[in-house]
């Protein structure tokens, strides 16, 4: 045995090359993340233009109709994005730990504008037409003002999901939009009031249950009513093919 | 404050990633020594070669052993190695139960050394073995491990370089058949991933108790075994390194030991190796970022150090954020009730929050189960289970946290784990 045994130096290049590697998998999932993130913000943009154009393609045509007739005038008018768009972008918001990203923002701004325009739009249908859609203002605001607005988020988007004909429009007061503060100058909605709904001349504050929001909403009993005849019909439907066919294979 | 967080977090995942990536940088860097080892102790002619081995004491301190110590012993006598060159050296540690009556019936075996003395702790026995051997290499092998036939042949080349102080072997669990065991096996076979790497780099920091062989005269130059917080195996490695010997590891000698097999034995056992290796580097605080210790003080101590308070404050940051998660679905449940579609499974990938750190932690996942993999491919036994990994995966992050915290805990407390 030496008497003085020897250490393996330090080889400097495998912590550098090991570095580099790390650097460059960060980098990449960074790389990832941003693709991925830009790609959604696209999207949601995408979505946002097609909003857009639709409003004006339903604005312009009610303008040629208006005079004449309303008798073309149903629900296709509207368009069928919003609520697709809103759980879009709420999605995007919980993903992204910093509420005030610019992009964000602009996007929020961008869809409370369409919003506001759609309501216009609707409104003005609703009042020289035989047209009434459902649809509900809902003001929120972040958790410090308005800790219950997360649990009226919850009851919303499941009467979306329940009653897609419901028209839902959701309102951020944090936003700093002239257009979204003259909407809540109208409606009187305060700061201190939040979460606050307003289902057609009605306007409600503070939390309320499922069962509480359909009983300020009577056309939803009709939609409902609607569709449970629509399901008797369909399994009634379903039951003579099926007697049918046994028939035809027992006369066989 | 989150600023705070995110920058630890992600710090902490740097690290986590360079070290795993330096070890893979390592084994590419080695891989053709690995090769050239495999080939050079293939032969197991001994009878040709007698003249060239060593002579070897494997001592067997013994407490209360008296369920696995016959096993212990038949599997050393069935090692190929010369039996005139191997000795086998029963410390009987003042067992209380039939131990000593047990090992009696070898009183007469010419390859078998019976000792009794009174208790005192397991490095005391061993100390009184190595006191009364005269053979050039030493080793111990705890009584609830057996070796493969093979071990001796695979550990004895390596000494033929004479800065080697101590040679490793490769750790398996021994017959893992409950969740415990197995999850234990993948871990123990990363270990033999991770313990060759580390003998590269001249960074082993256990000399483990189950069959690491010593070249005697080390004793002469570091000193004796010492109570070393009950982690003697884990003190003796460093303080090797501390004088400059070589510890290198031979992955193809292959020690099987029986795990805990319940939550509470495993506790103890981790809490014990856990609070060892922070009290004995404390006790050796001058190798750590000290560059005379090479790769052990520039990289492996400091990890290896960090990586406890990292899993304790990953960990963590993982369950308040699962409690968070839980107490928003009970929530969401007591607002809106089940009947509801939000959690609905998607295939629009919109559905899906991929951010950078879930991508660095599937590289790392990738890292880990390959380390894994080629644990077991480096001792050649055949195993093809999969279970294991999975068992590895899920149980250890969540009671890996018991013992490191408990372990903490104690070495603030300044209070040694016990044996059992």
């Amino acid at each position: 045995m030496n008497e003085k045994p020897i250490r393996k130096p330090i080889d400097w290049k495998t912590y550098i090359i090991s570095f580099f590697i790390t650097a460059l998998i960060f980098a990449s999932a960074f790389g990832v993340n941003n693709l991925l993130s830009s790609k959604k913000e696209a999207d949601i943009k995408s979505v946002q233009d097609q909003i857009a154009l639709d409003i004006l393609s339903s604005e312009t045509q009610f303008d040629l109709l208006k005079e004449v007739t309303c008798k073309n005038v149903d629900d296709s008018i509207l368009s069928q994005e919003i609520n697709s768009l809103a759980t879009k972008l709420s999605l995007m918001e919980s993903s992204n730990q910093n509420s005030s990203d610019p992009e964000l923002i602009y996007l929020k701004k961008y869809y409370s504008l369409l919003q506001i325009k759609d309501y216009i739009l609707m409104q003005r249908l609703s009042g020289q037409c035989d047209f009434k859609p459902i649809s509900i203002l809902y003001f929120y605001g972040n958790k410090d003002v308005c800790p219950k607005c997360v649990d009226m988020g919850y009851v919303l988007t499941k009467l979306r999901e329940s009653y897609p004909e419901v028209r839902i429009y959701s309102f951020d007061t944090n936003l700093q939009l002239s257009a979204l503060n003259t909407l809540r100058t109208i409606n009187k909605i305060s700061e201190t009031q939040l979460p606050a709904v307003i289902i057609g001349d009605k306007t409600v504050t503070g939390f309320r249950t499922y069962e509480d929001l359909k009983s300020l909403i009577p056309q939803l009993k009709v939609l409902d009513k609607q569709k449970a005849d629509l399901e008797k019909a369909n399994k009634l439907k379903a039951t003579s093919s099926i007697s049918g066919t046994s028939s035809k294979s027992v006369s066989k | 404050m989150q600023y705070i967080i995110e920058a630890f977090n992600y710090s902490s995942l740097f690290f986590v990633v360079f070290f795993s990536v330096f070890l893979m940088v390592t084994l590419i860097e080695n891989r053709k020594k690995i090769n050239g080892e495999t080939a050079l102790i293939s032969h197991k002619d001994v009878s040709a070669t007698e003249s060239d081995y060593p002579t070897v004491t494997i001592m067997v301190p013994v407490f209360n052993e008296q369920n696995t110590v016959d096993k212990t012993i038949q599997s050393l006598l069935n090692l190929n190695y010369p039996k005139d060159k191997l000795k086998i050296m029963i410390v009987d540690d003042g067992s209380k139960d039939n131990t000593w009556q047990i090992v009696k019936k070898y009183d007469n075996h010419p390859q078998i050394l019976l000792h009794q003395k009174e208790n005192g702790g397991k490095y005391t026995a061993l100390n009184y073995g190595i006191a009364n051997c005269s053979t050039e290499m030493i080793g111990c092998l705890d009584a609830d491990s057996e070796v493969d036939a093979d071990a001796l042949l695979h550990i004895i080349p390596y000494f033929d370089d004479s800065n080697v102080g101590a040679v490793t072997p490769s750790l398996k669990i021994q017959n893992p058949d409950n969740v415990l065991g197995l999850m234990q096996s993948a871990e123990y076979n990363m270990g033999v991933f991770t313990r060759k790497i580390l003998g590269f780099l001249d960074a082993q920091y256990v000399t483990p108790g189950p069959f690491s062989i010593f070249r005697k005269a080390v004793f002469a130059k570091v000193g004796n075994y010492r109570h070393a917080h009950n982690t003697e195996d884990l003190e003796m490695a460093l303080r090797l390194q501390e004088n400059h010997f070589k510890i290198v590891n031979a992955h193809k000698a292959i020690v099987y030991t029986v795990g805990p097999r319940t939550l509470y034995r495993l506790y103890k056992q981790r809490v014990r190796w856990t609070g060892g290796f922070i009290q004995n580097a404390i006790d050796y605080k001058r190798m750590i970022l000290n560059p005379k210790y090479g790769n052990l003080g520039m990289l492996i101590l400091p990890i290896a150090m960090y990586s406890i308070i990292i899993t304790i404050c990953l960990l963590g940051y993982a369950l308040i954020k699962t409690i968070y998660n839980v107490v928003d679905t009970y929530n969401k449940i007591k607002v809106v009730g089940w009947d509801f579609n939000l959690n609905a499974f998607s295939l629009d990938w919109w559905m899906y929050n991929i951010k950078a750190p879930t991508i660095i932690g599937l590289v790392t996942l990738a890292l880990v189960i390959f380390s894994i993999w080629y644990g077991k491919k480096l001792t050649g036994v055949k195993d093809k289970r999969m279970i294991d990994i999975v068992y590895f995966l899920t149980l250890y992050s969540i009671i890996s946290p018991l013992w490191l915290i408990t372990s903490i805990y104690n070495t603030i407390r300044n209070k040694d784990a016990s044996w059992r």
